[in-house]
């Protein structure tokens, strides 16, 4: 009741400008050519899609240019946006296209395999071989990870982010991959086992 | 250990199992210390990639940027659009290319004083020379209308035996030891060549220009004072001799004036 009568008390106006904000409300209004409608999404997601953007490339510069060009992308295509999925999805599957595209024109994958493969070298070689992991400091494990994360295949890496890092629902996932629940679950399965075979040295599996 | 229960094993690390699943997973590690191991390296592997999640730089993004940049994106995607070729349109154009033909073919089909002269390749050919035109009698009233109709060579050319070394002769009443042969027996005997002779068929249409044959002449001797069949009375034939001339290189021809010495078989 009480609630009834705060929402009341707020009137009309605010409840309509609510309305307005919603996500489908400003992409039809983009679409009839408000920019200003396109500039509030942009505002309101370039921070998630660039955190996306930079687990899977993670370089600033090169993230900036991958979501840049994401809403580029999907403003000259709100045409073909659909109502019912979450504009989030929509615009992370660009980006996922985007980062795959890019993995596969670049050899940059193969240059990080040989990093990581070198660095775990060095990291293992370093230190107290009795007790490696302690020995090892937060910030050079986390690019211990990354380097790791970014050897993996461009599938692989993708749903760990999308899961592990970013923490969306598998509904979402198989939405942004465009396959089925349980495709997009299997596929999460599998790059974990991918990812642990890489970094189980780093994390102390030889251990009696 | 199995890929089955390493799946089960990272699902209940990363918290993808159900209540009841986890539990009865959990009472089934309590002996097997490698599935411990494999999901305590699971779990550590979710914690270090959780904490990537914070490790993130502020990006130097602004509205202005993206504004400019789908302004300037705008203008040639626009820009290329008419430059690119609409194939929509091909497989339209094909098909009436295609229904246009085949309704042009039936109409000739149909019409055949539209037709063009059929020529039958299988039968040997006569090259005539540069010198030599084709004259062709006058036709009657009766095949007037199909006056324009080129002639349809298409029969099978009959042999034609004249005995050219003793000249043109009546073959009919001859010795009897012409008129017991056959006409395919008279290219055996000596001196007498096989020729070659081609007739229309015995249409209707053909019946009113039956006796108006093809006249091969000569420019060199003066048409006008050349005598021209004018009748259906008197016809001339042209036999083709499968001799060639020394000097033109062009198949012997001999104007016959009259039908009555030409003994003409299959």
């Amino acid at each position: 009741m009480a609630a009834s009568g705060t929402l009341s008390a707020i009137g009309p106006s605010l409840t309509g400008r609510m309305e307005l904000d919603t996500d489908v409300a400003l992409v039809r209004r983009a679409r009839n050519g408000d920019f200003s409608a396109f500039e509030t999404l942009f505002e309101r997601y370039r921070t998630l899609v660039f955190r996306f953007a930079y687990q899977m490339v993670p370089r600033r510069d090169d993230a900036e240019d991958i979501v840049q060009e994401a809403f580029v992308r999907a403003y000259q295509n709100l045409d073909k946006y659909r109502d019912e999925a979450k504009f989030t999805t929509w615009l992370l599957r660009i980006v996922t296209n985007l980062c795959t595209d890019q993995a596969r024109m670049s050899n940059r994958r193969q240059a990080l395999e040989q990093q990581e493969a070198t660095g775990a070298l060095v990291w293992m070689t370093v230190g107290d071989w009795d007790d490696p992991v302690q020995n090892l400091e937060a910030d050079r494990r986390k690019q211990a990870l990354r380097r790791a994360l970014a050897a993996l295949p461009i599938h692989h890496r993708t749903v760990i982010i999308l899961r592990d890092i970013e923490e969306r629902e598998y509904t979402d996932i198989s939405q942004i991959l465009g396959c089925t629940i349980g495709g997009a679950k299997l596929r999460v399965l599998r790059a974990r086992r991918a990812l642990k075979d890489r970094i189980a040295p780093l994390l102390g599996d030889d251990k009696p | 250990m199995r890929r089955k229960t390493e799946d089960q094993l990272a699902k209940f690390a990363f918290g993808d199992l159900t209540a009841e699943e986890a539990s009865s997973l959990q009472a089934s590690l309590q002996d097997d210390a490698e599935a411990n191991r494999t999901l305590d390296m699971y779990s550590r592997m979710k914690v270090e990639l959780q904490s990537l999640c914070t490790d993130v730089p502020e990006d130097q993004l602004s509205k202005e940027r993206l504004r400019e940049a789908i302004l300037t994106r705008g203008l040639k995607e626009h820009r290329a659009e008419p430059a690119r070729p609409n194939w929509l349109w091909m497989p339209a154009a094909a098909a009436v290319l295609a229904f246009g033909v085949v309704f042009a073919k039936g109409k000739l089909q149909e019409n055949p004083s539209t037709s063009p002269m059929v020529v039958d390749n299988s039968k040997p050919r006569l090259e005539l020379p540069s010198d030599i035109r084709i004259v062709r009698p006058p036709v009657s009233e009766k095949v007037a209308s199909t006056a324009r109709t080129p002639l349809i060579v298409n029969t099978p050319p009959m042999t034609v035996a004249v005995n050219t070394d003793r000249g043109s002769r009546n073959l009919r009443s001859g010795t009897d030891d012409l008129e017991d042969r056959r006409p395919d027996e008279f290219s055996s005997v000596k001196g007498i060549p096989r020729l070659m002779a081609f007739e229309a068929p015995q249409s209707d249409h053909d019946m009113a220009l039956s006796g108006q044959p093809v006249i091969f002449e000569s420019k060199k001797e003066s048409a006008p004072s050349r005598p021209q069949p004018s009748s259906l009375d008197q016809p001339a034939i042209v036999v083709i001799q499968s001799e060639t001339d020394a000097d033109t290189g062009a198949l012997k021809a001999t104007e016959v004036r009259n039908t009555a010495n030409v003994v003409v078989g299959g």
